[in-house]
C-alpha cells in the first residue's frame, strides 16, 4: 500500500467529517498507528476497507468531543471567471446533498475508492451502492443546469 | 452512469482540504512492519509466469503418468524429461537480466536475490514435490528412483547458471535450452552406450554425482548471487 497517497486521501476523508486541520491531521496519523498495530485484518487483502473503518471511527469518537469550525463560506475565486462560477455553482448544489451523500461522492470520485470497499463501508448491496451513486450524480448534475452550469 | 473527467476535477476541488502540516515527519518515522514469509512467497508467485507455472504442472504430471506404466530399466525416459523442468526454473531465473529489469528489480521493496531466492524455491519445490509421487509410483528403489530423476536435473540446473552468469540476455536463454534438450538426450544415449548405468552396479555412481552436482549447485547459485551484487555497484 502506497502510504502517502493514502495519508492524503484519509486526511481529505478527515477533513471532511470534521472539518479542523489539526484535528483532522491528528486523526489520520492516528488511523495510520492503529492500522500498523493490527496486522491480521490487512493480511486478508483489505487494507483499504479497515483503513477507513479506522478513520471513520475515529472521526466519530473526534467529533463527538469536539465543537468546530464552521464551513468557510467564501470559495477561492482564483482563476477564470467561468470556473470561480463553476466552482460557486458546484459548491451550492453539494450543500443541496445530504451529508451521507456527499461522503459517497467524497469516497467514490475524490478518493477513488472501490465500489466493494464503500459497500463493505457502508454495510450494503453493490447494487445499493451504485444505486446510491447515479442518484446522487443525477442529483448534481440537475442542480447544475438548474444554476446554469451544466458540466 | 459515468463521471465526467470535468466534474471529478470540480469535486476534487470542492473537498480540497488545506495542505497536511506533518505529514512528511509522520510517514518518514512511521514504523512500517517488515514482510512476513508468507506474504513474500505470495506476492512472488504471482509474477512467475502462467505459462512457467503451467508447463511445470504439465511436465511433472507427465512424469508421474509416465512412471506408472514403466518399469525401473525404463527410468531413463523420466530422467530424459526433467532437464525441461530445470531449464524452466533457470529461464525464470534469468529473467530480469534478459529483459534488461535487473537494476530496477534491486531497488525495489525485496532486493532482487531475496525475489529470485523466493521464486526458484516455490518452482523447484513444486517440481520436486512432482518427483516424489513419481518416485512412489515407481515403488522398490524410491530412493534410488529419485537419485536418476533428480541427477539430470541439477545437472542442467547448474550448467544453466553457468551460461546465465557468462551469457546475461537472450543468448543466454537459447543457450539453456540447448543444454536442456542435450542432456535430455545424453539419458538414452548413455543407456545405449552403458547398459548398467541404470542397474545395481551404477547406483553407487548416481549418488555421488546426485551429491556432486547439489554441492556445485549451491556454488554456483552463490556466484551468481554475487556476480548480481556486483552489478549494483556497476
Amino acid at each position: 500500500m502506497d502510504y502517502e497517497a493514502q495519508y492524503d486521501k484519509i486526511y481529505r476523508y478527515c477533513y471532511f467529517k470534521l472539518q479542523n486541520q489539526t484535528v483532522a491531521e491528528d486523526v489520520t496519523q492516528e488511523t495510520f498507528l492503529r492500522f500498523l498495530e493490527n496486522s491480521t485484518y490487512k493480511e486478508r487483502g483489505r487494507e483499504l476497507n479497515y483503513l477507513y473503518t479506522i478513520a471513520r471511527n475515529l472521526c466519530i469518537d473526534e467529533s463527538r468531543k469536539r465543537v468546530f469550525e464552521e464551513l468557510p463560506e467564501e470559495v477561492s475565486e482564483d482563476g477564470p471567471e467561468a470556473r470561480v462560477l463553476e466552482r460557486v455553482v458546484m459548491k451550492q448544489a453539494m450543500e443541496a446533498l445530504t451529508t451521507e451523500e456527499r461522503e459517497l461522492v467524497l469516497l467514490r470520485y475524490v478518493n477513488e475508492v472501490p465500489v466493494k470497499v464503500i459497500c463493505e463501508l457502508r454495510g450494503c448491496s453493490r447494487f445499493a451502492v451504485n444505486r446510491q451513486l447515479k442518484q446522487v450524480l443525477k442529483k448534481l448534475r440537475e442542480t447544475l443546469q438548474e444554476k446554469g452550469a451544466g458540466l | 452512469m459515468s463521471i465526467k473527467k470535468q466534474e471529478k476535477e470540480l469535486l476534487k476541488q470542492m473537498f480540497a482540504a488545506p495542505e497536511p502540516k506533518r505529514k512528511k515527519d509522520f510517514l518518514r518515522a512511521l514504523p512500517r512492519k517488515e514482510a512476513g514469509l508468507g506474504t513474500l512467497l505470495f506476492s512472488q508467485a504471482a509474477f512467475i509466469r502462467k505459462w512457467v507455472w503451467a508447463v511445470s504442472f504439465l511436465l511433472f504430471g507427465s512424469v508421474v503418468w509416465i512412471a506408472q506404466y514403466t518399469e525401473q530399466e525404463c527410468i531413463w525416459v523420466l530422467s530424459a524429461v526433467v532437464p525441461f523442468g530445470a531449464l524452466l526454473l533457470i529461464l525464470e531465473f534469468a529473467r530480469s537480466t534478459a529483459y534488461g529489469m535487473a537494476e530496477l528489480e534491486m531497488t525495489s521493496r525485496f532486493s532482487l536475490r531475496t525475489v529470485l531466492l523466493a521464486r526458484m524455491s516455490m518452482l523447484g519445490a513444486v517440481q520436486l514435490l512432482g518427483l516424489i509421487p513419481a518416485a512412489f509410483v515407481l515403488g522398490t528403489q524410491l530412493f534410488t528412483s529419485c537419485v536418476y530423476i533428480l541427477v539430470p536435473y541439477l545437472l542442467t540446473a547448474v550448467l544453466g547458471l553457468v551460461v546465465v552468469r557468462h551469457l546475461p540476455g537472450r543468448e543466454g536463454m537459447f543457450v539453456c535450452g540447448g543444454i536442456s534438450a542435450f542432456v535430455c538426450a545424453l539419458c538414452p544415449i548413455s543407456r545405449l552406450y552403458l547398459p548398467n548405468l541404470y542397474g545395481a552396479e551404477g547406483s553407487i555412481w548416481w549418488k555421488l554425482a546426485a551429491v556432486l552436482l547439489a554441492i556445485v549447485l549451491m556454488k554456483e547459485y552463490g556466484k551468481t548471487m554475487k556476480h548480481l551484487e556486483e552489478l549494483t555497484w556497476n
